[in-house]
């Protein structure tokens, strides 16, 4: 029943979670990464959500996971870390490549356009 | 450490798989201290636990589908599994879903107006000497009462269910149809507004206003053009010009062409007991009790007396209790027969699935030991149920609707006539609650059975196809279950046909076949006019080469109608039913006097009236023998005595399953009756579509109506109606249940001789003879057969009490038909048994070794 590693494109939320994943580590997991992503991005997001997706971006061969040490504050329980496979860092690295090859020469474009000053 | 609200931990346990909920509750418990636990981070934990929710669903909602899609294929990949499996449930719940569209016009949808609770029937009772009689109130009891007293929003009298037929006379040939018959404010109870003009008023009932009608819609569409312009216009009803004022919409006793209005001469307003049924519509809020109460206290404060008997209370019933009255032993019989049928065919898929099973004990093992937990074993294995039940049910719909028209006519149940059955909301409601009931009923035990799998045996043995026989235990159960379910409902049905082939040999007193009956009424009033009508047309009949011979009897005795009287003979004064004939009627009918003689012409006109009584008068009225010569007085003063001239055997005219009381039959020329049946013999080999019956009647004279035109079968056929359908139809589902049974047993014989495959083979290599081999196969059947049938006889035993007032002169324990239900059943699952085990039989050793 298993699931091959698929190549593509990084999808929009896989690639802000693989950077707030290299951010953290190695203290990526759950918690960590929910409060960094809604630190840097002002986003709210959903714990189910970033456990989803991890979980896909696991099977795709990207990042792996250990488990943590159990700490006081989280009542005992243990943390599900994870870090970044060279395959992943590969992924995360194209895709900023993409976007900036994208986005090349455009910042006096945008800013003339964008509603706040940047 | 920080504790989470319960309902964290409860809804995460729900929705977050358990390898991952360590470091789900972990991450939201760390994350919600260091928000400070403030109302803020209790709405972060409420949303994330949503979050958690809706991705378990998700998660969860994926499984079903997968099930559903695997339930299917696995479907498709056994037809012959499928379809037994289906069909049986398609039977079930198709017939379920059927009577209940049947009982649901009888019973839910009997009253088809606004707030039916609303409406109720009302009577009063009066003291007579010695006894309180319930009387229905008088038309005065009831203006007053609305008026007075405060509970009615609508109360009015009338004759919406049994309406009289006087004869119609329109453009062309005159028609005899239904008319009621209503005071004012009767159409308001029932919530019905006049389509076009008005509804009747109190000065149309009083004696002499003009005369007026309302049409029924369907009369007025299809007769009368269906034009606005019929307001005003004049029809004859009766004899009388009435004028049409309104038009009543359909939806309200669509069967009766006219509604006149009930008249009523001060002295008729007064009476009670007058027989014309009184209809109120409580107001909102206004229970039966206290209307009851509130018009007891109003009439006595009145005091309306009725010659001289003052109304002590008013009784008010609700409509709809007494329209279903007497339903409900039928309803009980019903309801039971179908629940036997649904549970048979029930255990019958649990049996297919069961022995199905026994073939995927290795999945089931396959996918326990890579990890899958017995509930979700169990919750696979009842979606595929579902999807079974679901299938079954979707056909068993189907089913139902072609059938339904079929089972109208059968029920014998009176259809109100204001509502058809229909596949309704209501109905596939319960046909979808049964199907899901049902996938649980039979579908709960081999799951659980199923999942509870012990992985190591069933691997090793995963090559070979056969796991232990886990099957066969089980299934012997189910089948003594089925075939006990079987037995009663099949004696049930015995009895029925056992009481039904009673009602048929005692017969009606006279032999039907070649008996043709023709209703006649001459619309002449003047009795000598009459009386010339049907001499003449008995001599025309009498003349035709297709008749033997010809009389009359009054018109609505083969109805059911008759007058009694009071009647002395010496001492003995007792109730006679007095009818009258034409010479004829006795040798047409094919009855001869056992004493005396039948009469003739001549007696039509002898100065000393005679009469012919039956033999239950001859015992009441001449208990020593002496009934020719004999004379007998009406109690009616002034009416000439009749002297006895002969004796004949008791004529059952209201059906053979009703005794006859005493009766008289005259011939007397005086007072001949308006309208009369004219009873004929035809010759054998002639048939009725010979005589040009209606042409002659019509061509003899006056201008005269003509009703129903019958053989002495078609008679015989409606008078035992009930009894005939009720014993169809019980007869139908006991049949129904057997082949279930037959099914049931075949089936799973064949997957145990499926299942066994090798193992018979091997002992056919051994030297086991084919007929070994049946007896063998045939044996495991046996003791559940016998005890199957045994239990069964006892639930029928205990259950025919049901039956009892259904039957006629059948003992509801009767032994011979026990005997013939548990001869039928064993025979059937015999031979269930023995097609699959003969195949068994067959079995190549050598192809079967080799599969192994």
């Amino acid at each position: 029943v298993g699931h091959l590693p698929q190549t593509g494109p990084l999808g929009e939320f896989e690639h802000v979670l693989l950077l707030a994943l290299l951010r953290l580590e190695p203290h990526a997991y759950g918690a960590s990464i929910c409060r960094e992503i809604e630190q840097r991005t002002g986003r709210k997001v959903l714990l189910s959500a970033i456990y989803t997706t991890l979980d896909r971006l696991e099977r795709k061969g990207l990042i792996r996971h250990w488990i943590g040490e159990p700490t006081p504050e989280r009542g005992g329980r243990r943390k599900k870390l994870y870090r970044l496979l060279p395959a992943g860092a590969d992924a995360v690295a194209e895709s900023l490549r993409a976007v900036q090859r994208l986005a090349a020469g455009l910042e006096r474009r945008l800013a003339a356009r964008a509603s706040t000053p940047q | 450490m920080t504790p989470l609200p319960r309902f964290v931990h409860w809804a995460l346990r729900h929705s977050v798989p358990a390898f991952e909920r360590e470091f789900v509750v972990g991450d939201l418990a760390e994350e919600f201290a260091a928000r400070g636990r403030s109302t803020t981070a209790t709405i972060w934990l409420a949303c994330q636990t949503l979050g958690w929710i809706a991705a378990g669903g998700g998660r969860r909602m994926g499984d079903t589908l997968q099930d559903v899609r695997y339930g299917m294929r696995l479907l498709v990949k056994e037809p012959s599994f499928s379809v037994v499996a289906v069909l049986t449930l398609a039977l079930g719940i198709g017939v379920s879903t059927a009577l209940f569209g049947v009982i649901d016009a009888a019973l839910i949808r009997t009253l088809p107006y606004p707030h039916p609770e609303e409406l109720v029937r009302l009577y009063v009772e009066v003291p007579y000497p010695g006894r309180l009689s319930r009387l229905v109130p008088s038309m005065a009891d009831v203006r007053h009462w609305r008026v007075t007293s405060g509970v009615f929003s609508h109360v009015g009298v009338g004759w919406v269910e049994w309406p009289f037929d006087p004869s119609i006379v329109e453009a062309g040939d005159p028609e005899r149809l239904k008319v009621g018959l209503a005071s004012e404010d009767l159409l308001e109870v029932f919530g019905i507004a006049p389509v076009l003009g008005r509804t009747f008023t109190a000065e149309d009932t009083r004696d002499g206003a003009p005369s007026v009608a309302l049409v029924g819609d369907a009369y007025w569409k299809n007769r009368l053009g269906g034009t606005p312009d019929v307001i005003g216009r004049v029809v004859r009803i009766a004899d009388q010009p009435v004028t049409i004022v309104g038009v009543v919409p359909t939806g309200f006793y669509d069967d009766t062409a006219f509604w006149q209005p009930e008249r009523f001469t001060p002295l008729w307003e007064t009476r009670r007991g007058t027989g014309t049924p009184v209809y109120g519509r409580l107001r909102p809020g206004i229970s039966v009790q206290q209307a009851a109460e509130a018009l007891t206290n109003v009439t006595r404060a009145a005091n309306l007396a009725d010659r001289g008997a003052t109304a002590k209370d008013v009784v008010v019933t609700s409509l709809y209790d007494f329209e279903t009255r007497g339903y409900s032993g039928t309803l009980w019989i019903l309801g039971y027969a179908v629940a036997f049928i649904v549970l048979i065919a029930c255990v019958n898929v649990a049996g297919l699935l069961l022995a199905r099973g026994a073939m995927r004990e290795t999945e089931m093992a396959v996918r326990a030991s890579i990890g899958a937990a017995r509930g979700r074993l169990v919750r696979q294995l009842m979606t595929e149920s579902l999807v079974l039940a679901m299938a079954g049910g979707l056909l068993g719909v189907l089913l139902a609707s072609l059938s339904l028209d079929a089972l109208v006519s059968l029920v014998p149940l009176r259809l109100p006539r204001n509502s058809a059955a229909v596949i309704n909301v209501r109905v596939l409601g319960v046909a979808t609650v049964v199907s899901i009931a049902s996938a649980v009923f039979f579908g709960l035990a081999p799951a659980i059975k199923l999942s509870n799998i012990r992985v190591g045996p069933c691997l090793v043995t995963a090559g070979r196809r056969h796991g232990p026989a886990l099957a066969r235990r089980r299934g012997q159960v189910l089948v003594a279950v089925e075939v006990a379910l079987a037995v009663v409902l099949l004696a049930g049905a015995g009895l029925m046909i056992r009481s039904f082939d009673r009602l048929l040999d005692v017969g009606v007193g006279f032999d039907a076949d070649s008996v043709l009956t023709l209703e006649v009424e001459p619309l002449d009033p003047s009795p000598s006019v009459r009386e010339q009508y049907y001499t003449d047309l008995l001599e025309r009949l009498r003349g035709a080469p297709e008749i033997a011979v010809a009389g009359a009897l009054d018109a609505t005795s083969f109805d059911g109608g008759t007058s009694s009287y009071g009647a002395k003979a010496g001492a003995t004064v007792a109730q006679l039913a007095v009818r009258r004939i034409r010479p004829g009627f006795f040798e047409a009918l094919g009855v001869s006097a056992t004493r005396g003689r039948l009469p003739t012409e001549a007696d039509r006109t002898s100065p000393e009236p005679v009469v012919v009584i039956n033999e239950t008068a001859a015992k009441v009225f001449f208990p020593r023998g002496s009934a020719v010569g004999g004379m007998l007085e009406t109690t009616t003063p002034g009416d000439p005595p009749r002297r006895v001239i002969g004796v004949v055997g008791d004529i059952r005219f209201n059906g053979p399953q009703r005794q006859t009381g005493a009766e008289s039959f005259g011939v007397a020329a005086r007072d001949p009756s308006a309208a009369m049946t004219i009873v004929m013999r035809l010759r054998p080999r002639a048939s009725v579509a010979d005589v040009p019956l209606r042409h002659m009647a019509q061509s003899v004279g006056p201008k005269a109506i003509i009703g129903k035109i019958r053989t002495g079968d078609e008679w015989f056929e409606a008078t035992t109606k009930t009894e005939r359908h009720r014993t169809l139809l019980l007869g139908l589902l006991g049949g129904f249940g057997l082949l279930l049974t037959l099914v049931g047993i075949f089936s799973m014989t064949a997957y145990a001789v499926a299942r066994r495959t090798q193992e018979i083979g091997v002992r056919m290599a051994l030297g086991a003879t084919p007929a070994a081999v049946v007896r063998a196969i045939v044996r495991d059947t046996a003791w559940p057969l016998a005890i199957g049938v045994a239990v069964g006889l006892v639930g029928a035993y205990v259950s025919s009490a049901m039956v009892k007032s259904f039957l006629f002169q059948t003992p509801p324990h009767d032994p011979g038909t026990f005997l013939a239900v548990a001869t039928a059943m064993i025979l059937t699952a015999t031979i269930a048994a023995w097609v699959p085990a003969r195949r068994a039989s067959r079995i190549d050793p050598n192809e079967a070794l080799r599969q192994a």
